[in-house]
């Protein structure tokens, strides 16, 4: 519920004043970003800068109006293929929500504005990683269930883990034999390190 | 710490106290916003710290872990507001008095009314008893050891969208961890990420300013790398010796659940059955928005009855009784828990149920009751699990698994698309365009000595910090007072902008640097150069 409000002062108090209710519609700033919504969205936005703006209509010979734009997305999928996306932009297009089959890496998003045949990059994105949605194919050899062991796809580290110094980690994919004796280990241990107590 | 040995489970129970920063001193009618915190005093604040101090007098071991954020610390110290809660708990003493005399015709009736004029007296007397500042009862559970109290980002700013920023993240988390020293006495040694939002790194700001520990959602945990082995049942080392707890979704949804949890039980008090809207306007209309807008009053005298409109009279006793019950439920469910966790592991369950602070008393009636009972029952009727603080928990647990997170969040749908989607995603560009702005002028005046050059930065950093309150985002996905959250987005922006352009051309405007600075006088000792 809105509080509908009356003021009789002439001087208008800051939540009454018709002046703050217009926000601006552009900074003059060069600026893309790239905002996670979830796993396999995200949202883009970009501005660019006046003087972005005259290097462009400088390089291209041309007014602004004869300028498109286009979103080049560049990202690796789970396999570590390398994908590209072109996206074409309409007039005035300031932000993109883009989707994608599942979790993606090293995701880049440049602006290019072209006309005809050339190109000028504008504005160059970091690179981020969408989050994953599923537990990890990647196990610490420490810190291991029986029922993972024998799961497919699954890879193991082997190394030390703690305080995160990935120097020292080496990724390998078992084979059976090897996830057989993995998993001898584990069950013949069996071990409780809790606090006075013995399972 | 003997006493906490041999245990098979370990309970860490987190009550998340949170309002945003709305303040409207001068404004009539007054802004209907405001009556968020009088009611979260009135029917969560104040009960729950009763219930706290029943605990305490039946010798009843209880540990929880309570945040406090910035704003709401802001809002229960501030002199107006408080005069505000006072206004409003007489006048509900005076309309309940009104209710005895107005009910006479039905017994059961004129009985609620009584029921509710007592405890509106007793709550007026704590509250005068508090010198009017709340902090100070929760303040006596912290030094005892009952409480373990946190803090929260400095405008319950939501990380993952300010990433990009670092000088802003830093100022959220450096502003809250001040606030709460300055309010305790102590730094706190945890944090609540607003919304559990953690992007990743996060915790080397959070390593900075000395915390160890924060909260995240089941999936943070679940979804980490390497995988790891207890899942949410134990924390994990992140880095720069940080711990995560993740939330425990068996007894989230025993509570927060619309279709099974327990504040759903039909005995229990129907929220949207208030005298505010039930009772003739003429009648009503002193105790309702000057406006003639209706609102909860809080004197509700039916209860959840069923899946229909028509409704029963409340009877607190059947209440009291289903409070009772529940908790002895929630107990065993976590004793079950705990259990099969240490039958399959060998070692204690650490279970972690964080909750809005805001659902006990204001959302669930009944909440703080249900505490009450959960606690005496964990004490007193059983010895296989015990409460405990999240560092008792680092103690406890004889090794603790590294791994690494990526973002995630509590919110719905596990990440961002609360506070970013169709109705939101427009505020991002302003926002970011302040924190850029604020982070170079930080930088640009870092020496100056001129007082008037210092106010403005310190006001600008105020309204950056308000504009980034993850809360007008959410207000606006969840569709309630919408009109309200957009005119806050507005009003900092433009606020920010505005003394922005006075810095710069150096066209100080006293008078107007005075009327912003009463507008939003939010932590009156900021540093500007936290932005830097």
């Amino acid at each position: 519920m809105e509080t509908s409000l009356k003021d009789n002062s002439e001087k208008k108090r800051i939540y009454l004043d018709p002046a703050l209710d217009k926000l601006p519609e552009y900074y003059d700033r060069d600026i893309i970003k790239v905002l996670t919504k979830n796993p396999k969205e995200v949202f883009i936005f970009w501005g660019v800068s006046l003087s972005t703006q005259d290097k462009i209509t400088d390089f291209f010979q041309c007014s602004k109006e004869e300028i498109s734009y286009s979103l080049k997305i560049s990202y690796q999928d789970e396999a570590k293929n390398h994908h590209k996306r072109d996206i074409a932009l309409k007039a005035f297009t300031t932000s993109y929500l883009l989707k994608f089959d599942s979790p993606v890496k090293n995701l880049k998003a440049e602006l290019v504005a072209f006309q005809n045949e050339k190109f000028y990059s504008t504005l160059h994105s970091a690179s981020i990683n969408l989050p994953s949605n599923q537990p990890s194919k990647l196990l610490d050899k420490n810190w291991v269930k029986r029922e993972w062991i024998l799961e497919e796809g699954v890879q193991f580290i082997f190394g030390n883990m703690e305080g995160l110094q990935p120097s020292s980690q080496e990724i390998l994919v078992l084979s059976n034999q090897e996830k057989e004796k993995l998993l001898e280990e584990v069950v013949s241990t069996g071990s409780s390190e809790i606090f006075g107590v013995k399972k | 710490m003997n006493h906490l040995l041999g245990k098979i489970g370990y309970q860490i129970l987190v009550l998340h106290a949170h309002l945003p920063y709305v303040r409207h001193e001068g404004y009539f009618p007054p802004m209907i916003e405001e009556n968020w915190l009088n009611e979260a005093i009135c029917e969560t604040y104040l009960p729950l710290l009763r219930s706290f101090r029943e605990m305490r007098s039946t010798g009843t071991n209880f540990k929880i872990t309570m945040s406090f954020t910035p704003p709401l610390i802001s809002m229960l110290k501030d002199p107006y507001l408080q005069n505000n809660f006072l206004k409003y708990i007489e006048k509900l003493i005076e309309l309940s008095e009104k209710e005895k005399t107005r009910t006479t015709f039905d017994a059961h009736l004129n009985y609620l009314s009584s029921y509710y004029h007592e405890r509106f007296v007793e709550t007026k007397k704590l509250f005068l008893e508090l010198d009017k500042d709340i902090t100070n009862g929760f303040l006596e559970f912290y030094q005892e050891g009952n409480l373990e109290i946190i803090t929260c980002t400095a405008t319950h700013g939501f990380l993952p969208y300010l990433e990009s920023e670092p000088s802003s993240v830093r100022a959220q988390i450096s502003i809250g961890r001040k606030k709460h020293r300055e309010t305790w006495g102590q730094d706190p040694r945890g944090i609540w990420l607003a919304e559990c939002g953690y992007f990743k790194n996060a915790e080397k700001y959070l390593a900075d300013e000395g915390f160890r520990y924060f909260f995240v959602d089941s999936h943070s945990i679940i979804n980490s790398v390497p995988r790891p082995k207890f899942g949410v049942y134990a924390p994990i080392e992140i880095g720069n010796g940080l711990f995560a707890f993740g939330r425990d979704q068996k007894s989230s949804s025993q509570v927060w659940s619309a279709k099974e949890g327990y504040p759903g039980d039909y005995r229990y008090r129907e929220y949207y059955r208030d005298i505010g809207f039930d009772l003739d306007y003429d009648y009503i209309k002193d105790y309702i928005h000057p406006t003639g807008i209706r609102y909860n009053t809080g004197i509700k005298y039916h209860r959840i009855t069923g899946k229909t409109a028509y409704k029963e009279y409340y009877q607190p006793d059947w209440a009291k009784e289903a409070s009772g019950l529940h908790a002895e439920d929630f107990l065993k469910s976590r004793i079950a828990q705990s259990r099969q966790f240490f039958e399959e592991e060998g070692r204690p369950a650490v279970i972690v149920s964080p909750y809005d602070a805001e659902l006990y008393g204001h959302g669930w009636y009944e909440g703080p009751m249900f505490l009450e009972f959960l606690f005496k029952k964990m004490h007193f009727d059983q010895n296989e699990i015990i409460s405990i603080h999240p560092m008792q928990a680092l103690g406890l647990i004889p090794k603790i698994q590294s791994v690494q997170m990526e973002m995630s969040s509590w919110g719905e749908g596990g990440y961002g698309d609360v506070w970013l989607n169709a109705s939101n995603e427009w505020i991002y560009k302003h926002i970011l365009e302040c924190s850029i702005s604020m982070n170079e002028l930080a930088h640009k005046f870092y020496n100056t000595s001129n007082e008037i050059e210092v106010r403005i930065l310190q006001q600008m950093a105020r309204e950056l910090l308000l504009l980034q309150s993850s809360d007008w985002p959410f207000i606006m996905k969840t569709g309630t007072v919408v009109g309200y959250a957009v005119r806050r987005i507005k009003v900092h922006t433009n606020l920010f902008l505005e003394l922005k352009e006075m810095i710069l051309s150096k066209k100080f405007d006293i008078e107007r640097i005075d009327e912003i600075e009463k507008e939003h006088p939010i932590y009156d000792s900021i540093d500007y150069k936290i932005f830097c």
